[in-house]
Formats: C-alpha cells, sequence, structure tokens
C-alpha cells in the first residue's frame, strides 16, 4: 500500500515538473514541504479578470495515507475572499475534495480545479455564509473586498513589504519568509510565531 | 452469487426457531433475516422485470426499496424508464466486464500488470478498484461505488463491490438502508443494541425491544404520550435550536425592530442596517432600537432614554412563554428519571425489608412496583403534555381551557401520588436502623392502611391521565 502510493506520488510529481518545463499549466506551482512526500503546498496564481488577479495564492495539501483512494486534504494558507473557501479557516468547499473525488483524480488537476473556482464561485454550496450572501445580494461589495483581501493577503510587493517589516523587526530573512508561509502572510500571527519560537 | 440464492430456504427455517418474540407482538429480526429478506426482494423484482441480478439491485437502492413505485413505472413505459436509468448509470451493461487476459499500465497507480475492463470500458488494476471500494464501503459507508475514472457514471456491480468488500461491513450496511427504507422495520434506539424491530401489525405505536428499551416505532424517538409525533419533532427541534442559539443570540445580537429578525452587530456604528435578503432592509439604532429616521444624526451617539416599548414586552413574553413549558418538560423528565430509580431500589431492596420486618410475601408488596409503573407513566405524559401546552392553539378558548383543566388535575394528582411514596420509601429505609414503639401487629395494619391509600391515590392519577390522553386523542382539545 505505502510503496504504490509513493510510486503514484512520485509519478505526479514527475508529472507536475514535466509539464512546468513545457510550460503548461501556467498559474500553478508546488513545492514539498520538508522533503516530504506526503505534505506539499500548492501555489495558485490568481486568475486574471477576476478579483484575485495578481495574488499569490498558497494551499496546504496533505495526502492521507489512503490517497489515491481518499481525496487529499487541502485548506488555503493565503487568506482568500471567496464563498466556497472560508475566510477563517481556508476551508474548502469543492465536491471533488470530498465525496466526488475520483482516484484517477491528481493533485495536479485538484489544483486546477481549485483555480477554475477562483473564476467561478459557488455561492449555491458555500462554504463562508457571510461570503456567499454577500457574494449573491451586494456582488460590487463582494469584489471590492475580495481585492482587497487579494491585495492584501495575496500580492507579491506586498508580502515583500511584510518580509521587509519584519527583517526591519530584527529577525533573520529566512526565518521571516518560512513564518509568513506558515501563516498565509498574516503578519501579526507571524510575528508572534517568530517572538515565541 | 449465484448459489447462495438457492439455498435461502434451508437458512431459513433454522432462523425460524431462533427468532425472539417480545410480549407485545414485536418480533426482533437479525442482519440475517434482513438480508433475506432483501435477497427475497431482488429476486422477486428480477424475475418480474427480466432484469439481472446487479442491475436489480441499484434500482431498488435507487427507489428506496419501493417496489410498487417500480413496477407501476416499468409496466407504464419501459423504454423511457431504462433509457433515464441508463443515463444516469443506475442501469449498466456488466456483461462487458472483462477479468482476465488484459494487461497494461493501471493509470490510477501507475503500476503494469493484469487489468481489469469495466462494462464501461475503463480499465484499473484489481488492486485499485479493491481499495477504491474498500474505502467507499468502509471509511465512507456508501454502498455505491461508481467508476474510478473521473466524471464517469458507470457504477461498479454490487456482487463486485460485495465481493471486495467485507461481507460483514456490506451487509451491516445494506441492512442498515433497508430498515430506513422500510415502513415495517426499526432499528431500536436503545444504546448498543442495534436488533431490528418488527411489530406485527402496522397499526402499533409503541414498541419494546427485548433490551427492555420502549419508544415510538413512527418517529423513533422515546416514548411521548399522548403527544403526537409531529408536535415531538417541532419541539425537539425547538429545544436543539434554543440550547445552541438562544445564548448566543441573546448576548450577540438585537431583534431588528421592525421585522423582529436577531441582527448581528460584528464591529461599527450605531447605525444598523436588517440587510435583506434575510432582514427587511430598515435601519435602526443599535443602541436604543428605534427606527433610524428622523431621529438619530450621528452615527456614533444616541443619548436618546427610550421606555421599554410594548414589542420588547411582547418579546420577552415568547420568550418567558417558551422557558415555562420548557423548565416543566425538564423538570418531569427528571422526576420520570428518579421514579425509574426508584423502581429499582424497590425490586433490590424494598421488597426485602417489608419481608424481613412485616412477614409480608411478594404477593402483599407487589402493588409497590404497580403504582410506581402508573408514576413512571404519567411523568411522561406531564413531561410531554407541556409540549401539548407550548403548542395548544390559542384561537379554541374551549379546548385551552378544557386542555389546562385536565391537566391541573392529573398534575396534582400524580404530585399527591409521589408525595405519599416518598413518605412510604422513607419510612421503609427506615426499618432496617429503628426499633418502632408500636407491637407488630399494629405496624403491620398500618402499612396495609398505607398501601390501600397509595393504591387509590394511583387509581386516581392513573385515571386523571386517561381523563387527559382521551381528550386529546378524541380531538376534544386542538392543536
Amino acid at each position: 500500500m505505502q510503496k504504490t502510493q509513493t510510486n503514484r506520488l512520485n509519478k505526479e510529481l514527475q508529472d507536475f515538473n514535466e509539464r512546468q518545463k513545457k510550460g503548461e499549466d501556467s498559474g500553478i506551482s508546488i513545492l514539498l514541504v520538508d522533503q516530504n512526500i506526503t505534505h506539499w503546498k500548492g501555489f495558485i496564481n490568481g486568475p486574471s479578470d477576476t478579483p484575485y488577479s495578481n495574488g499569490y495564492f498558497q494551499v496546504d495539501i496533505v495526502i492521507p495515507q489512503e490517497y489515491p483512494y481518499k481525496p487529499p486534504k487541502m485548506k488555503f494558507d493565503t487568506r482568500i475572499w471567496h464563498p466556497n473557501i472560508s475566510s477563517q479557516t481556508g476551508a474548502i468547499c469543492l465536491d471533488i475534495l470530498k465525496d466526488e473525488w475520483s482516484p484517477a483524480l491528481s493533485i495536479r488537476t485538484a489544483l486546477l480545479s481549485l483555480q477554475a473556482l477562483l473564476c467561478d464561485p459557488q455561492p449555491d454550496s458555500p462554504q463562508d455564509a457571510v461570503v456567499a450572501n454577500q457574494y449573491k445580494t451586494q456582488k460590487d461589495l463582494f469584489v471590492k473586498t475580495a481585492k482587497e483581501w487579494t491585495q492584501n493577503y495575496a500580492s507579491k510587493n506586498k508580502q515583500e513589504e511584510k518580509v521587509q517589516n519584519l527583517v526591519n523587526l530584527g529577525f533573520e530573512v529566512g526565518k521571516v519568509r518560512e513564518a509568513l508561509l506558515r501563516f498565509g502572510y498574516d503578519e501579526e500571527q507571524a510575528a508572534n510565531f517568530l517572538l515565541g519560537g | 452469487m449465484g448459489d447462495d440464492q438457492y439455498n435461502y430456504e434451508d437458512d431459513y427455517d433454522s432462523m425460524q426457531i431462533e427468532k425472539q418474540y417480545s410480549l407485545q407482538g414485536v418480533e426482533i429480526l437479525d442482519i440475517k433475516d434482513v438480508i433475506q429478506e432483501i435477497r427475497k426482494d431482488i429476486l422477486e423484482l428480477q424475475e418480474q422485470l427480466y432484469f439481472d441480478e446487479d442491475n436489480t439491485f441499484e434500482l431498488l437502492m435507487h427507489y428506496n426499496w419501493d417496489k410498487e413505485e417500480i413496477t407501476q413505472k416499468y409496466f407504464t413505459n419501459s423504454e423511457a424508464l431504462l433509457a433515464d436509468l441508463r443515463m444516469k448509470g443506475i442501469v449498466n451493461n456488466h456483461d462487458k466486464i472483462i477479468f482476465n487476459g488484459l494487461k497494461g499500465c493501471c493509470s490510477v497507480c501507475f503500476v503494469e500488470g493484469n487489468l481489469i475492463e469495466l462494462g464501461c470500458t475503463h480499465k484499473f488494476c484489481e488492486s485499485c478498484i479493491e481499495q477504491t471500494i474498500k474505502q467507499r464501503v468502509y471509511q465512507d459507508k456508501f454502498l455505491i461505488v461508481r467508476c474510478l475514472q473521473n466524471g464517469c457514471n458507470y457504477r461498479l456491480p454490487f456482487s463486485m463491490i460485495k465481493r471486495y468488500s467485507n461481507d460483514q461491513e456490506f451487509e451491516n450496511l445494506l441492512c442498515r438502508r433497508f430498515v430506513d427504507c422500510s415502513r415495517y422495520l426499526a432499528y431500536c434506539t436503545g444504546v448498543d443494541c442495534n436488533k431490528i424491530l418488527k411489530p406485527q401489525y402496522s397499526s402499533v405505536k409503541e414498541v419494546t425491544c427485548v433490551c427492555q428499551n420502549k419508544f415510538c416505532f413512527y418517529c423513533k424517538e422515546d416514548l411521548h404520550p399522548p403527544c403526537p409525533c409531529d408536535l415531538v419533532k417541532k419541539w425537539l427541534a425547538e429545544i436543539k435550536k434554543d440550547e445552541a442559539n438562544v445564548r448566543w443570540i441573546v448576548v450577540n445580537t438585537k431583534s431588528c425592530p421592525f421585522c423582529k429578525k436577531p441582527v448581528e452587530r460584528s464591529e461599527g456604528c450605531n447605525y444598523m442596517m436588517c440587510k435583506p435578503p434575510g432582514g427587511c432592509g430598515k435601519a435602526f439604532c443599535y443602541i436604543c432600537s428605534q427606527p433610524w429616521e428622523p431621529d438619530h444624526k450621528d452615527h456614533f451617539k444616541c443619548n436618546k432614554y427610550v421606555a421599554p416599548t410594548a414589542n420588547i414586552e411582547k418579546e420577552k413574553e415568547v420568550l418567558q412563554r417558551y422557558n415555562f413549558y420548557y423548565e416543566r418538560f425538564l423538570n418531569s423528565q427528571a422526576a420520570k428519571e428518579k421514579a425509574m430509580q426508584r423502581l429499582k431500589q424497590i425490586k433490590e431492596q424494598y421488597l426485602t425489608s417489608i419481608f424481613k420486618h412485616y412477614q409480608f410475601t411478594y404477593q402483599d408488596s407487589q402493588f409497590l412496583e404497580e403504582v410506581m409503573k402508573e408514576l413512571i407513566q404519567s411523568r411522561v405524559v406531564l413531561k410531554w403534555s407541556y409540549c401539548i401546552g407550548y403548542y395548544i392553539s390559542k384561537t379554541n378558548q374551549q379546548s385551552a381551557k378544557l386542555f389546562d383543566h385536565y391537566q391541573e388535575i392529573f398534575e396534582h394528582a400524580c404530585e399527591t401520588l409521589a408525595i405519599s411514596l416518598i413518605k412510604l420509601f422513607d419510612e421503609i429505609e427506615k426499618l432496617d436502623h429503628t426499633q418502632s414503639d408500636k407491637p407488630i401487629h399494629e405496624q403491620k395494619k398500618d402499612f396495609i392502611e398505607k398501601k390501600e391509600r397509595i393504591q387509590n391515590a394511583s387509581q386516581k392519577c392513573c385515571k386523571m391521565r386517561q381523563n387527559l390522553e382521551v381528550a386529546i386523542y378524541q380531538g376534544e382539545i386542538y392543536m
């Protein structure tokens, strides 16, 4: 079991890298956490023509023992204002990550589905009721808030600014990046973590 | 699978012998019994429609085991039904499955080896199919497993699912599904009991399992005489909602003065908009709960003193009214629990004490158990009468008055009985520790007198209880 899983995950990684080289799959990328094949970080570029454009979103991916017969556990590390993603915890409501998972899907296709979800929110099966309600009743305000959140939490410039801020406080740059990644670029939480640890 | 169908009759006889019957005409079934019924259903329908076993199973699952609906639809327009079922992936061509002779790379685990081609022509290795089935059946508790290919509607045949999943787990799930669909069967609601009950008559409402658990067969809740099931459901939902929400709502929200919906202020100024679509769209002040227009100018200040308005009073009244009934409902529940403990004590302790001191035999003291059972029953009826009291129609004055009257005298009779019992129990408990000055024959006489008084009180309580029940069952009291 464990062996077949490792085999499959290695194949997935290989496939991912090949596609990256060929320039397919623009807008998604991955990284292993601590060289652990069952804990990945995925990155999604916010699709253009959406409030998430110019955003760079980080997704935490934990691969359960039963993978690929059971879906991977995914949640957003970067805070995001979206009807199907919790604004508090980053939990995602997407059918293929739950009952509609199929073993023929992969981490790559799941990330692509998430990217599609950013283009095409489903307010009728919401994860975050407040956001979904706003999406339905006050679209303008929704777009405005989602843009603001993208600016604040997901833009490269802003992220660099936050790195600089914490470095200026006297923390080591590598540790700062690590802490910010860990808390989805929430500066305060990252600072607390750095102070505590 | 095919072989199993033909020898079930043999099993069936031995099953009959083991079958247990409870006192009230309720048959207690085993999982095996239910599985037999399921097989019988499949076989019957299979012969009627000329379907194979796998597709018959899917059909029954899809229509919640409603055989009449299936045959009716089938014989009205079989072609349309089949086309629809095929499109939805419920009826499939399983004959095309190829188990042997195919080799290649499995698209799920990327391992080279033997492949199985499913009826939809997608191919996977046996191990991946097995793992997928196990995951679905064991972990997700599903009986339907779709093709491993994303977006493919094809369902794996149930004989395949059965083969690769653990038999017991599969049968458990199947049995639960069947029982849940059936109007004639129910799982016992007792903790860890899992027995399946089948009343002999469909009119049986209150059932008792061999584990002594009693419940309402219709709504699967604890017994709730004289309250109808729909009110019980409403009331329990109200309680659940209440426990989770009321405290939070009271602390964190204000009611919109226009539409009465609770409105939450997360942060910000006093200007509150009761937001549509949930709310009415009007604005009010968070401090004084008055309409924003025309008095309020400043978003952060409100110095206006407001006398409590009729609205606020009315809301309080609604809450108080609910609390009134809920409190009494809970008290009766607690009193019933205590009475149950007493019943246990009677059996384990009091009867022995009575025999030791007065030499009364079981026949003389058995009345205690009977009376205690009456008290328990009355506590249950009293408890549910508060639910009725909460929902009783206020438009029909006559019925409300009648209810109040019956409930009041019943409650009084019930309390009288409870008090006289407690006094007697106190005395019985003292028997082992203190010596009475009275000669034994007088003590005996006293006890007999008390016994008669208590029996009278119990009869009265029973009569008052029945009066209330009859008035409700016969529709003199409206809900």
